[in-house]
């Protein structure tokens, strides 16, 4: 009782400090959490872990000189009871980097902890602590580059880990940039991943536009993954429509440090549809799938519906239904939801969250579990938002497993987005 | 009894809460009435023209100058809806001459200026994705896009795409956290643990995701492999007990031999990730125990090739 009040004591230290730290010019955000946590295992027993989580993130624009900004985002744990695997907390940062961006050139300069958003070196999303450039230069063109350090290395540590990446790309007005691109990755200073790619993004009409890409395994000497995306997106209609194509080598995922890639050459493609139809401004109706065709030729895949309404005054409130079908290579899945979020008061909202699936095949005797969630939601004065949760489940691993969950969220600064 | 004593004051919090807002509640005001009536807009919004701001407007007319009294409760204070949209009605008023009408064309039937009014001048920020000229602070405000903005048709696939080639497209409406609330798998919690009250976004580790992951990661390992190294499934794993000298040998009957259809050989050629995300644990663990060099049981798949240096590590732990 004594830790509980002591880590409630320290979120509000915390709060009234964000709320000092804001008056300033940094746009500060902050979601604070306390977890109840039934966290058994199949190993351990029966354990209760109440860990308390922290999660800030802030960006400072026009530091010193215009242009100049600082981005970063972090989280930090600290367990109110052990959680039985020895630590008693942990800490993270997310996110962190100096930004300069002069209007001339569209130039951008971002050093520090990023994501990698584009190139190759973007197929296995990860943070890298790098120098990331990019500009305009003259007739359309442009180019990017990134080199730096990732932030989890594939295996043995991170001393010799590098990635590098180059992209040149030309802009054809606002309707097509294509770009070319080259990628190195280094793993304790040996040939990890090398790729070069293309890439093409189109937008014919208003109501149409595709991305095309394909990153070639220089060093496996084949396309590791190539795809295409068309978004038909008509105005006159109430439909939108979109397919996909993605042809994918898993093993040129894999560090070339592991011995895994030389044992593998199969290759998989998913190609996929969906269809919405606004149904009036408030009830949309989605419905896809994807197939999955393996170069051994084995198939699987995937299908699913979901209908979504909002309702009550100004559509405040929602409601919705899914049912979604996984056709798996060694078993099948069942998904049923069901969803509603209702503005109880205008600042007081409610929400419940129902799930259940349904196994082809049985998994430790089961074939159905399902989960129950609870919210409510609370909008406080000067930007507080108070949620409390609870869920329960029961699955192939637990009877009966329940988890609880309170957040405080605070959102200060100038002008501010969903975070 | 910790739980019953936490939820009793959880719920006396919310009751007082329910009340307070209920207090605030005004009584509604019916604008086609007095539009019908010809009764001049400035009678009740006076210095409306001087406002820099869309609301509030203070009430100072008294509504029994000429409703009869008794009979019409009148609005107090700040009466009108609190709003975040960055507008002044001073600007606004200049440029349409001091016409109400010009956006307010609705009033008689009771309909304030939505969308649909403000794009007849502010097409261009809204094909530029401009929101926070008017939609200064997103964070405050519980905003689903509807139609044209909305996340519809496969987002989960195509959003990548969209936001490598412009993020500041994305930054309209989301901070950079957004993206790492889910992208960063160094984090503790998943999404749907963290935002349990936000039903309306669609989420991939979902509910039991602990069961179908297997599932999942068996049907396409590729999409695992997009966001987490094999060590990852190693860590979790191996924390949770689901090795080879555990009770849960996860493998099949019929995995050491040649002709099972659940052969280990079939399903690695199938799919090499999936080993890798229990057996990348160094030499004692893997392959290499009997698929060595000189053992006869080559593991390179027929065509195999590779412009990787015979020096590599790699190569060496066999070669």
């Amino acid at each position: 009782m004594k830790r509980i009040i002591v880590a409630i004591s320290l979120l509000a230290v915390i709060s009234g400090v964000a709320f000092e730290v804001s008056s300033a010019e940094p746009n500060l955000r902050s979601k604070s959490y306390v977890r109840v946590v039934r966290d058994r295992n199949l190993l351990s027993n029966n354990e209760t872990w109440v860990p308390f989580y922290e999660y800030v993130d802030a960006s400072v624009f026009d530091i010193a000189v215009q242009g100049l900004s600082v981005h970063f985002s972090g989280w930090g744990r600290g367990d109110i009871t052990s959680k039985g695997d020895g630590r008693r907390g942990g800490g993270e940062l997310d996110y962190g980097y100096l930004k300069w961006h002069a209007k001339k050139l569209n130039f951008d300069l971002q050093a520090g902890r990023q994501f990698v958003t584009g190139g190759p070196a973007s197929m296995r999303g990860e943070y890298v602590d790098a120098l990331n450039i990019k500009s305009d230069l003259v007739w359309g063109l442009g180019v990017e580059a990134l080199a730096g350090s990732p932030v989890r290395s594939a295996a043995g540590g991170r001393s010799g880990d590098i990635v590098a990446q180059g992209r040149l790309f030309r802009r054809f007005g606002k309707s097509a940039e294509a770009g070319f691109s080259y990628s190195n990755v280094r793993d304790d200073g040996e040939r990890d991943h090398e790729n070069v790619g293309f890439d093409l993004w189109l937008k014919p009409s208003a109501v149409v536009d595709g991305n095309f890409y394909g990153y070639y395994d220089i060093i496996g000497e084949n396309f590791a993954d190539l795809g295409a995306h068309i978004n038909y997106s008509p105005s006159k209609i109430p439909w939108r429509f979109s397919a996909g194509f993605n042809y994918i080598t898993p093993a040129d995922l894999l560090s070339r440090t592991s011995i895994f890639f030389v044992f593998s050459d199969t290759a998989f493609s998913d190609t996929s549809f969906n269809a919405t139809f606004l149904a009036s401004r408030f009830i949309t109706v989605d419905a896809g799938g994807s197939w999955y065709h393996y170069s051994n030729d084995t198939n699987a895949g995937r299908f699913g519906a979901d209908v979504t309404m909002r309702y009550g005054r100004h559509g405040r409130n929602n409601v919705g239904i899914g049912v979604h079908r996984l056709n798996g290579l060694v078993s099948g899945i069942t998904e049923a939801r069901f969803y509603d979020r209702h503005k109880i008061t205008k600042k007081l909202s409610a929400s419940g969250d129902l799930y259940g699936y349904l196994y082809d095949r049985s998994i430790r005797g089961r074939v159905f579990s399902f989960m129950a969630v609870a919210a409510l939601n609370l909008e406080l004065p000067r930007g507080f938002v108070l949620t409390g949760s609870g869920d329960f489940s029961a699955n192939p691993y637990f009877n009966a497993d329940m988890r609880g969950l309170v957040k405080l969220t605070y959102n200060f600064g100038g002008s501010s987005g969903v975070f | 009894m910790y739980f019953k004593r936490s939820a009793i004051i959880a719920a006396v919090i919310v009751c007082l809460c329910v009340i307070a807002d209920a207090k605030e509640r005004v009584k509604k005001f019916s604008h086609k009435p007095h539009v019908a009536n010809n009764v001049s807009c400035i009678l009740c919004h006076e210095g409306i023209s001087e406002q820099e701001s869309l609301v509030p407007i203070k009430i100072d007319v008294e509504c029994s100058s000429c409703h009869e009294s008794g009979k019409v409760k009148a609005p107090k204070g700040e009466w009108a809806p609190t709003s975040a949209l960055v507008f002044s009605h001073k600007n606004h008023l200049e440029r349409t001459g001091g016409d109400c009408d010009t956006c307010h064309f609705g009033i008689s039937k009771n309909k304030l200026p939505g969308h649909k009014e403000c794009l007849a001048c502010h097409n261009k920020d809204y094909n530029d994705l401009k929101c926070r000229k008017c939609h200064g602070d997103l964070g405050s405000m519980n905003l689903v896009p509807l139609s044209d903005y909305s996340h519809t048709t496969n987002w989960m696939a195509r959003h990548k795409l969209i936001a490598s080639k412009d993020r500041a497209v994305c930054a309209q409406c989301h901070e950079e956290s957004f993206c790492s609330n889910c992208h960063n798998i160094r984090d503790d919690m998943t999404e749907p643990q963290k935002s349990p009250e936000a039903v309306e976004r669609r989420m991939i580790h979902r509910a039991d995701y602990r069961t179908r992951h297997a599932i999942e990661a068996r049907t396409n390992s590729a999409l695992c492999l997009r966001c987490h190294d094999n060590q990852s499934c190693i860590e979790c794993h191996r924390r949770e007990g689901v090795t080879s000298s555990a009770a849960n040998y996860p493998h099949p009957a019929g995995w050491m031999s040649a002709g099972s259809a659940n052969f280990h050989g079939r399903v690695a050629r199938q799919d090499i990730a999936l080993c890798a995300s229990c057996h990348e644990n160094g030499t004692a663990t893997n392959c290499i125990v009997c698929h060595r060099s000189g053992s006869g049981l080559n593991p390179h798949p027929p065509g195999w090739s590779t412009s990787i240096s015979r020096s590599a590590t790699v190569c060496k732990r066999c070669h």
